[in-house]
């Protein structure tokens, strides 16, 4: 014990004296937050959209402004034929084009009803798919107006033609913004990118300059020297933690409504894998540039299939059944229903039991390769 | 070429041959994300866990309910007659909707004129899904009931979709540019960022500057080799997703091949700046990432359209060289532009790459 | 008289620190000059600002003819340099490092192998040319670390602790490598902590705090200060502020 306390006296002194490192560790957290709380948007704005009217008549226009008025296209002129469309959208002056044939306002009042077509800019699918749905929108609403005028010169209600009244609630973000969804598994990011490369480089970094060597021919033990290493980087861990929060509830107003020590204490299970993949990665790396590489790689693997960026409910089944290892999908997920369903611990105890179970599994393979490797 | 340009590049690949685990790395990544994006990130919104609040269940609920369940959107997990505290079920259960259909569902659906009413709560949590969600169950649900009374659905106007330049909308199409755009400024800043910080935390770099061999030339005999190491990284994306994902280029290869050049070099130089401005080889490490990697896959307009975001974060966007690579090589490969049509954002790129490197050699100061 | 290094009150402060005060030296072409101090005393301090490394505060210097402020690229080919550090590229060849140094110093091919040969059998580094410089013991690195910097015949050899924790046989054959350089025209301007080695060079100066205490040859430094050794002499001059 008396080991441990020296070799965290020693690390914090180490770390004390590298006010660049300390600084580094609080501004990118910062930018990042900055930058993802606003940059992350699936919210799809501002799309341009190039129009031909080939109807030209009250109903087309209609039609037309309807879309236009929309805040979220932005319009990008009236084209004059559909070779014009085409080479504005080649120029990337328009991501959309709508072409309402000649016949419009004629084939409105026909049972089979009118048509339109709308040429896409398919290089982005995601957000062209999202942006085409929304217009299907308007187009559908506009078109139940007219239903509904039509029915009403005839004296009926549209509730006669549609059975059905649905009233769609949002739950837990209201507002549907994407800063609520986007922002707390951050956390989990910056928690699980400090405490990894940090602590395989503070190791790799002993062992290249020999102190490592050194410090293994004093009665202490390697896992006294691992466990003693760790300690400040769980500090500075908890502490980005709070960071997330504090920038995630103040500057986003993402409601956290969960309880603070629980989801302390999870963070702290969380690291015991996060801190084990960092020692394991220091023990087979020779130098920190070989560590960065490592530990990269891993994170890219973890985050892509911890449902940080695509939900993993949508994704094969062969694959949900990989992320079952993964430890960053138990906390990105506390991470998200503490902060917008305001669960604890009895509704979150599995995925904590589980990075427990990933951790301990981690954390003590990592402390074992360790000291095979010095000794 | 200047020989002592020379002895720095083969130096320079000594150490790259010699470090086999990071040379792994390097050539393993981009094939391995391939891969990742490819088929396990196949994301398609089906089977999406509902349940359903029925207080009084009848033969038209529970047809509705089963045409909820048959239907590719949605799966019914569950059915209760009372939600009690919906909040419970959402945190008990983790589904992402619940139906409540109103306790006089079934009368009204036979009294013409009374709408039969269902109240759809919508776990927002997760806002791209709760948009999509909150857009389609009102249509879904008409249509549903409609079909079940045999009525037509009345209909208007109806759109058609014609996509341009990825007609099978293929994701490979999507993605394998984007990657190409993240993966080449990720290998190339974190392999330049740490190999002079490294060298000067040795000592080997107070070496050179003794020697006779200038700043600019230590610059340049760094950037070189690793030029090449990037470029085969680019060329694996491109035979990966044209060899397993069939994305064929519509545009000119040669072209493609000058655009990724001219932007691997700016990725390579930017890291370079990092490795100037610090001392310490973890400095370096802390800020590769979120100055290189970040801004490029938030900003570039790869996942995230740049016209939905923030006119600052716009601004930013069109400060990094990710930004335009993107545009030239979708234009390229999907679009089949030329050099006609691409020329701005190359030329913006190649001054990007000669400015940074400028800097860095500026920065870089032989004494102190 | 043309001085191969001359110094004039050449003076470096760090902030309100003077590491460096006023020294004044000079060295003749081919003579092997001692240059001892206390650790911290300010040697390499000064040792940088000769090859070019550190900007002086004030003062000026002249080494191989040239103004160590203003004319620094054209000293660079003409000195050699070893570092207290070792710092050649561990994880490269014996032969690779060799190669590197040669061509960064502006050999050509023919010649680049022909000194690689001479400088490998000169010291003994010529059944290690394939093994990888991180294995080798440290003794043999230092060797590396002199052929490096000598491959291009510099005009001045700048060796800082060269001998650091060689064995005394190796030194010994160190030290008769340096005496045969310093017999054909090059200057080597040294530092070093081993009494016995000092006793090779034609003159020493002492380091004290910045300043330069004494400087002589080693038998004069002995006589003024009655001592039998030259480490008496050291003693005598650092502690007591002898002659």
């Amino acid at each position: 014990m008396r080991f441990i306390r020296l070799i965290i006296w020693k690390e914090f002194s180490q770390i004390r004296r590298d006010p660049l490192t300390i600084r580094l560790i609080i501004l990118p957290v910062v930018i990042q937050m900055f930058f993802l709380g606003y940059a992350i948007t699936t919210e799809v704005k501002n799309t341009t959209i190039t129009v031909l009217d080939r109807s030209n008549t009250p109903e087309s226009a209609s039609l037309v402004q309807t879309i236009l008025h929309n805040r979220l296209f932005r319009f990008a002129g009236y084209a004059e034929s559909e070779a014009d469309c085409r080479e504005r959208l080649d120029k990337g002056e328009a991501r959309l084009a709508l072409v309402v044939p000649a016949d419009f306002s004629k084939t409105l009042s026909a049972p089979a009803g009118a048509d339109v077509s709308l040429m896409i800019d398919g290089q982005d699918a995601n957000s062209s798919n999202i942006a085409s749905g929304y217009i299907n929108a308007i187009v559908t609403g506009w078109s139940v107006d007219v239903l509904r005028q039509k029915l009403a010169a005839r004296g009926l209600r549209i509730q006669n033609v549609l059975p059905v009244e649905v009233r769609p609630v949002i739950l837990y973000n209201p507002m549907l913004k994407s800063a609520w969804y986007m922002v707390p598994p951050m956390a989990v990011v910056l928690v699980t990118m400090i405490t990894a490369l940090l602590t395989g480089f503070s190791i790799v970094k002993e062992k290249e300059a020999g102190t490592l060597e050194q410090l293994m021919v004093t009665p202490i033990s390697p896992a006294h020297v691992v466990l003693g290493k760790i300690v400040p980087y769980v500090v500075i861990g908890l502490f980005e933690l709070c960071a997330v929060l504090a920038s995630a509830t103040l500057w986003f107003r993402v409601p956290f409504r969960g309880n603070f020590f629980v989801l302390l204490l999870f963070g702290l299970i969380y690291m015991s894998s996060s801190l084990g993949i960092g020692i394991l990665v220091s023990t087979i790396a020779r130098n920190a540039q070989q560590v960065l590489f490592m530990l990269w790689f891993l994170l890219i693997f973890f985050l892509f299939l911890s449902g940080f960026f695509l939900a993993l409910e949508n994704m094969p089944d062969w694959v949900q059944k990989v992320t079952y290892v993964n430890p960053l999908r138990y906390f990105m997920f506390i991470v998200r229903e503490m902060f917008l369903k305001g669960s604890g611990f009895a509704e979150l105890w599995p995925q904590g039991l589980a990075m427990l179970v990933i951790g301990g599994v981690v954390f003590g393979a990592s402390l074992l390769t360790f000291q095979r490797k010095v000794s | 070429m200047n020989p002592r340009i020379r002895a720095l590049i083969r130096k320079e690949v000594w150490h790259i041959l010699r470090d086999w685990q990071t040379l792994l790395i390097v050539l393993a990544m981009p094939v391995f994300m391939m891969f990742l994006y490819g088929y396990a990130l196949d994301v398609n919104i089906t089977d999406v866990e509902v349940m359903v609040e029925d207080p009084s269940p009848s033969a038209e609920t529970a047809e509705l309910i089963r045409a909820i369940d048959e239907s590719s959107l949605f799966k019914v997990t569950g059915v209760v007659r009372s939600a009690g505290n919906p909040g419970d079920i959402f945190k008990k259960y983790h589904v992402k909707a619940l139906f409540r259909f109103s306790s006089s569902f079934a009368a009204d659906l036979r009294r013409p004129g009374t709408p039969a009413s269902v109240q759809v709560l919508i776990d927002g949590s997760d806002q791209n899904l709760g948009a999509i969600l909150r857009n389609a169950v009102e249509p879904f649900l008409q249509k549903c009931v409609l079909s079940i009374l045999h009525v037509p659905v009345p209909v208007s106007v109806t759109m058609h979709q014609i996509i341009l330049y990825n007609p099978q909308q293929k994701s490979a199409m999507y993605f394998v540019p984007g990657l190409m755009v993240i993966i080449l400024m990720m290998i190339s800043a974190m392999l330049t960022s740490l190999t002079i910080t490294r060298e000067k935390e040795m000592g080997t770099m107070e070496q050179m500057l003794v020697s006779p061999i200038r700043p600019a030339e230590i610059m340049i005999g760094k950037i070189t080799p690793y030029i090449a190491l990037a470029g085969i990284d680019g060329a694996l994306i491109l035979l990966v997703g044209y060899f397993v994902f069939g994305v064929v280029i519509s545009g000119s290869l040669l072209l493609l091949t000058v655009a990724s050049l001219i932007y691997i070099f700016a990725a390579l130089a930017l890291g370079l700046l990092i490795s100037t401005l610090v001392a310490k080889q973890e400095h370096a490490m802390l800020i590769v990432l979120p100055a290189t990697v970040m801004p490029t896959v938030l900003l570039s307009g790869f996942i995230f359209p740049l016209t939905s975001i923030p006119i600052v974060l716009q601004w930013i966007a069109h400060a990094i060289p990710a930004t335009y690579f993107l545009i030239v090589i979708r234009g390229i490969i999907l679009k089949g532009v030329g050099l006609a049509q691409l020329w701005q954002p190359m030329l913006v790129l190649t001054c990007m790459g000669l400015f940074l490197l400028a800097v860095s050699i500026r920065k870089f100061k032989v004494k102190q | 008289m043309n001085y191969s290094i001359e110094t004039n009150d050449l003076t470096k402060k760090f902030g309100s620190y003077t590491a460096v005060d006023h020294i004044n030296v000079s060295v003749k072409q081919g003579e092997i000059f001692g240059f001892l101090g206390a650790n911290g005393a300010g040697k390499t301090t000064a040792i940088r600002m000769l090859c070019g490394l550190l900007t002086p505060t004030s003062g000026s210097g002249h080494v191989a003819g040239f103004d160590i402020m203003k004319e620094t690229s054209k000293i660079r080919s003409r000195i050699g340099y070893m570092s207290q550090k070792f710092s050649l590229y561990p994880d490269l060849a014996v032969r690779e490092n060799l190669r590197l140094y040669g061509s960064l110093y502006g050999l050509d091919k023919n010649d680049l192998e022909r000194r690689i040969t001479e400088m490998s059998v000169q010291l003994g580094l010529v059944d290690l040319l394939p093994r990888i410089t991180g294995s080798l013991p440290w003794g043999w690195q230092q060797r590396l670390s002199l052929a490096c910097a000598n491959l291009h015949k510099p005009q001045i050899l700048f060796l800082d602790e060269p001998t650091g924790s060689v064995d005394p046989l190796s030194r010994r054959n160190f030290w008769e490598l340096i005496q045969s350089l310093s017999e054909e025209g090059t200057t080597i301007f040294v530092t070093t902590h081993h009494m016995d080695e000092a006793e090779y060079c034609h003159r020493i100066s002492i380091m004290i705090n910045g300043k330069i205490a004494a400087i002589d040859s080693p038998q004069a430094l002995k006589d003024q200060n009655r001592c039998d050794t030259l480490l008496d002499a050291f003693l005598a001059i650092v502690e007591g502020g002898g002659r």
